[in-house]
């Protein structure tokens, strides 16, 4: 349709576009320049074309921050999307399971920071619950300093985001599970297929959609996680958790290296738009030989 | 129907899991910080509620709940406004400019917060905007207009047109078709929306851990988290504004589940 | 057109409602109004806002119309990009805190430290500190900051208790000490706790063991990057800290908990010793008012290059921003802040301000040993991270965690540490 006036118009869509351009497309085409500049923050930039691009690869702590959250994302696509199909696999065949459903969002429900103080209790070594229920059961030899031994501390973090999201995921399936048509599912029910076999050759092909949506999510938020890491080792001990966001953060707010630390950021943008194309690029070939 | 006891038993096993966390957060706030760490496991032999109030009062975690208050009910309120104008606007007006309007939207869904924050923040830092309110009112706006836009702009598209066209032929301007028609119909993605906005400012960390360094002023994240390097190995304290901040939260989820889960997947999907 | 006004109207409404909830409730702070002293420093803590305040108020009486704002910040934050921000914003400070030494002197060459020497001198503010107390604040000839406190940053504190029952004395050498560690070790007690998750606390500590080992001028040299961090002299001291680890003397958690877990692991005797500074006696009266702890400085170290009862301390100060328009207020409102009947209240408080007091009684014993300690014309080290550049104290702050942990030899975390401060 036509306006009715110009100035309708303008009222309805300037309040969304000038607070949206201000604090969002401004900066960002802000960090896009300030990411070939060097600057401390003081004084004028100065002008450094590539400088911090080049810097960014070959510096060896970023380029481990993408081995951590590589680890971290693959943990959490099974702790997360797999163990989410699998709970709601189960979930949706049973009659009452209410209870379950509600019990296994709650989580979500928190802020991450809240979740992160209380697994920091959990864990720590001295006064924390896992070690005394260690104890209790005799288990000594395999207590930890969970966030203090480089060879526990992203599993450590990794668990606790399983922990938050298998129910999350476990929601997005369920969903897409009750609104899938019964008719395929009862003829392959009286041609005498198993309830696992219905799932996995039938259940999980028709909600590939979702899957593919689930599993973007998961990279791409991975990809962008902080509290958690924040919180719970802050990238140590000695950067082995050091995930490309803490990392930008330190750069930033703890050197003063605006320039670099923004390069660092587009960076990591590109990275998850690159594999969110990626990912859709694939999805989309693959699909025609699945299809049924 | 052992196969089913099976499965009962094993994703009730799971769910106990999932809260039992809490649950040992909830209790321990009763216990001594000798009991909590002595015997972590064992349960309160009293039930004091006065930590509580110390946590409310003297933590400062009233203060923190009532910013997080502020915060999230004054960023949804605009987003909601906002996105819904804009997104009546884009779905059902032809004006010049409007691809290009919901182009710059749709880049949105794509940005992440790193691609921006850095000189959001100096940005904020120059108009002093950094330890007010609006250090993160508007940032939590912004954040969710693009995609409380593209749920709205769906779900108006899929209505059908002769409604709008009945409108305009009864003589209402399109400002009048959006108060009068528009905000009653879409009223089910609105709660989409808000749900989803919502949460999202209320458990937003990033920017508040940058923006606000004013005690009085900190939201429910950055503000226990400095309660928690304060009160460090005061469990008991540090247990009970946990609990504190988490039981409404829960309450608040077991009434409205339904809505919630479903506003926030969708948002998480569409998005 | 009624309808479309009244919606107009509510509309507009409902937009200035939330916009006035905002803007009421937060305190927006861009009033430019010139009356306004600014004052910035990183958060102290309740007891510190608490004095300020007072401080304030007199001020506001003796100078009418005037105010006092404070921009507080988180200290960490502060220290490392806070203060920064602060400086080239709208409404920068007029006077804010510093530490002393290699950041008083980029203050300078970044021109937002102003001479005050003949304010100093002229407003009587002189007048309240001892002679010589301006020594570490004046740089070529000129005063270029105010002494706030002087704090050593570095002794080793003890449970009395334990060491009692253990007959163990308080060592004066560095083989005594191990010694001691081996009993307490033997006893099922841990003999160091420290919480090193943000990197300074084993920093300061073993900063303190380099400078020793090293000798302070090498120390000064290398953090200074006019030697490189791997030196031969620093890979010999960091074998120290090598030691302790593989004695298993420090608290296995050491990198995974806070500055106050680590406190806390000592107040509650699960570790007989805690290597801090003299802030710790103000934590002690409310986390173990009970405690009877006792301190000694590091202990000698046989065959170490510099002066073995050398003290790792800081000064710290208020610096007048060059850029204010309002220096004579500044030094007015500084005058207020360390007259003697504040700093009797500082002191009360548990800080060790640098200015005279009326009242010397004021002082907890612990914290006048620790005053005294300082007055001891023993050589004074500067910790990595308050005296030298932020970037340098993290390198080598990185390297003695991963050396407290096993994880890298000395000389591989050193090596290490050199590469990444050469190529930033």
């Amino acid at each position: 349709m036509k306006p009715t006036s110009r100035l309708g118009v303008f009222i309805l869509v300037a309040p969304a576009v000038l607070i949206y351009c201000f604090a969002v497309i401004l900066p960002f085409i802000g960090t896009i320049a300030l990411s070939f500049l060097r600057w401390n923050g003081f004084g004028s930039p100065t002008w450094a074309g590539l400088g911090n691009y080049s810097r960014a690869l070959s510096d060896s702590i970023f380029r481990s921050t993408f081995s951590h959250v590589a680890i971290y994302i693959v943990a959490t696509l099974i702790l997360e999307v797999l163990l989410g199909l699998a709970l709601a696999g189960f979930i949706s065949s049973l009659k009452h399971s209410a209870f379950y459903r509600i019990a296994l969002f709650v989580p979500v429900m928190l802020p991450m920071v809240v979740i992160a103080v209380l697994w920091r209790a959990i864990f720590n070594s001295d006064y924390g619950i896992l070690n005394a229920i260690l104890a209790s059961l005799g288990l000594t030899k395999f207590q930890h300093i969970w966030l203090g031994d480089t060879k526990t501390a992203l599993f450590a973090i990794c668990f606790v985001s399983g922990w938050v999201f298998s129910g999350f995921y476990m929601a997005i399936f369920t969903a897409a599970l009750n609104r899938l048509p019964t008719d395929v599912i009862e003829s392959a029910r009286l041609d005498g297929s198993g309830e696992m076999s219905i799932f996995t050759k039938i259940k999980i092909p028709m909600i590939r959609q979702v899957t593919s949506v689930a599993i973007l999510i998961c990279i791409t938020g991975g990809l962008q996680g902080f509290d958690l890491f924040y919180v719970l080792t802050d990238g140590g001990p000695y950067h082995t958790t050091e995930v490309p966001t803490t990392f930008m953060v330190k750069s930033v707010f703890r050197d003063g290296e605006f320039g670099y630390g923004s390069a660092l950021s587009i960076i990591v943008s590109v990275a998850g738009l690159a594999m969110a194309y990626l990912f859709n690029l694939w999805q989309k070939r693959t699909r025609v030989d699945v299809e049924y | 129907m052992i196969r089913r006891r099976f499965l009962h038993a094993l994703i009730g096993a799971y769910s106990l899991f999932a809260l039992l966390p809490l649950f040992w957060m909830f209790y321990s706030s009763f216990k001594s910080n000798a009991e909590i760490s002595q015997t972590p496991l064992s349960l309160p032999h009293s039930f004091d509620f006065r930590v509580f109030v110390d946590s409310w009062r003297v933590g400062g975690v009233g203060k923190y709940a009532l910013n997080s208050v502020i915060a999230t009910t004054a960023s949804t309120v605009l987003v909601l406004v906002t996105a819904s104008m804009a997104g009546f606007a884009l779905s059902r007006l032809r004006f010049p400019g409007s691809r290009a309007v919901f182009l710059l939207f749709t880049l949105g869904l794509l940005l992440p917060i790193q691609s921006y924050f850095i000189m959001q923040n100096q940005e904020f830092d120059y108009l002093n905007l950094k330890d007010t309110r609006w250090a993160l009112i508007i940032p939590y706006t912004a954040m969710g207009i693009p995609l409380a836009i593209w749920l709205i702009k769906s779900y108006i598209d899929s209505l059908p047109k002769e409604l709008f066209e009945a409108a305009r032929i009864d003589g209402s301007s399109d400002i009048q078709t959006y108060r009068f028609l528009m905000f009653p119909i879409i009223r089910p993605a609105l709660v989409t929306v808000g749900i989803f906005s919502a949460l999202g400012a209320w458990n937003e960390f990033l920017l508040a851990l940058l923006y606000v360094q004013d005690e009085s002023l900190k939201t429910i994240p950055t503000g226990l988290l400095s309660f928690s390097s304060k009160y460090a190995t005061d469990y008991r304290m540090l247990f009970a504004a946990l609990t504190m901040v988490t039981v409404p939260m829960i309450a608040l989820y077991v009434g409205f589940n339904r809505q919630i889960v479903a506003g926030i997947t969708q948002g998480a999907v569409k998005g | 057109m009624k309808f479309r006004q009244s919606f107009k109207a509510k509309m507009v409404l409902a937009i200035s409602l939330v916009l006035a909830l905002a803007i009421t409730t937060g305190c927006s702070k861009s009033e430019t109004t010139d009356k306004v002293l600014r004052v910035a420093f990183g958060s102290g803590g309740a007891d510190a806002q608490d004095i300020w305040d007072q401080i304030a108020t007199k001020f506001k009486a003796d100078h009418a119309g005037w105010t006092v704002e404070f921009q507080v910040q988180n200290d960490d934050l502060y220290e490392t990009i806070g203060l920064k921000n602060l400086l080239t914003s709208g409404n920068p400070p007029d006077i804010y805190f510093e530490w002393a030494g290699a950041r008083l002197v980029n203050k300078i060459a970044d021109g937002y430290a102003a001479d005050i020497t003949d304010l100093v001198k002229n407003s009587g503010l002189a007048d309240e500190f001892n002679d010589g107390a301006f020594a570490s604040t004046t740089l070529d000839g000129k005063i270029r900051m105010v002494p706030y406190t002087s704090d050593v940053t570095n002794v080793i504190w003890y449970n009395k208790a334990i060491f009692a029952n253990l007959g163990i004395t308080a060592p004066t050498t560095w083989a005594q000490m191990l010694d001691a560690c081996s009993k307490i070790k033997d006893a099922g007690i841990t003999p160091f706790s420290i919480g090193n998750k943000d990197l300074w606390v084993a920093g300061n500590w073993f900063g303190h063991l380099f400078s020793r080992v090293a000798g302070d001028s090498v120390y000064d040299q290398i953090l200074s990057k006019n030697k490189p961090l791997n030196s031969p002299e620093f890979v010999k001291a960091m074998q120290y800290v090598a030691d302790l680890h593989t004695a298993g003397y420090v608290n296995a958690s050491a990198n995974s908990i806070t500055d106050n877990e680590g406190y806390s692991l000592f107040f509650q005797g699960k570790a007989a010793m805690l290597p801090i500074g003299s802030w710790i006696v103000a934590n002690a009266k409310t986390d173990a008012p009970t405690m009877d702890m006792g301190w000694f400085n590091l202990p000698a170290i046989d065959g170490g290059a510099g002066d073995q009862k050398s003290i790792m301390g800081v000064t710290t100060g208020y610096i007048v921003n060059d850029k204010s328009e309002k220096k004579d207020m500044a030094i007015d409102f500084l005058k207020s802040a360390f007259s003697a009947e504040m700093v009797a209240t500082w002191s009360k408080a548990g800080f060790t301000p640098v200015a005279k007091s009326g009242d010397s009684a004021a002082l907890d014993p612990l914290t006048q040993s620790m005053v005294d300690l300082l007055n001891s014309g023993a050589t004074l080290v500067a910790p990595p991270d308050t005296g030298y550049d932020l970037k340098m104290a993290d390198a080598l702050n990185t390297a003695i965690s991963e050396v407290l942990d096993g994880v890298k030899t000395p000389q591989k975390a050193l090596d290490d540490a050199q590469a990444k401060v050469e190529t930033k």
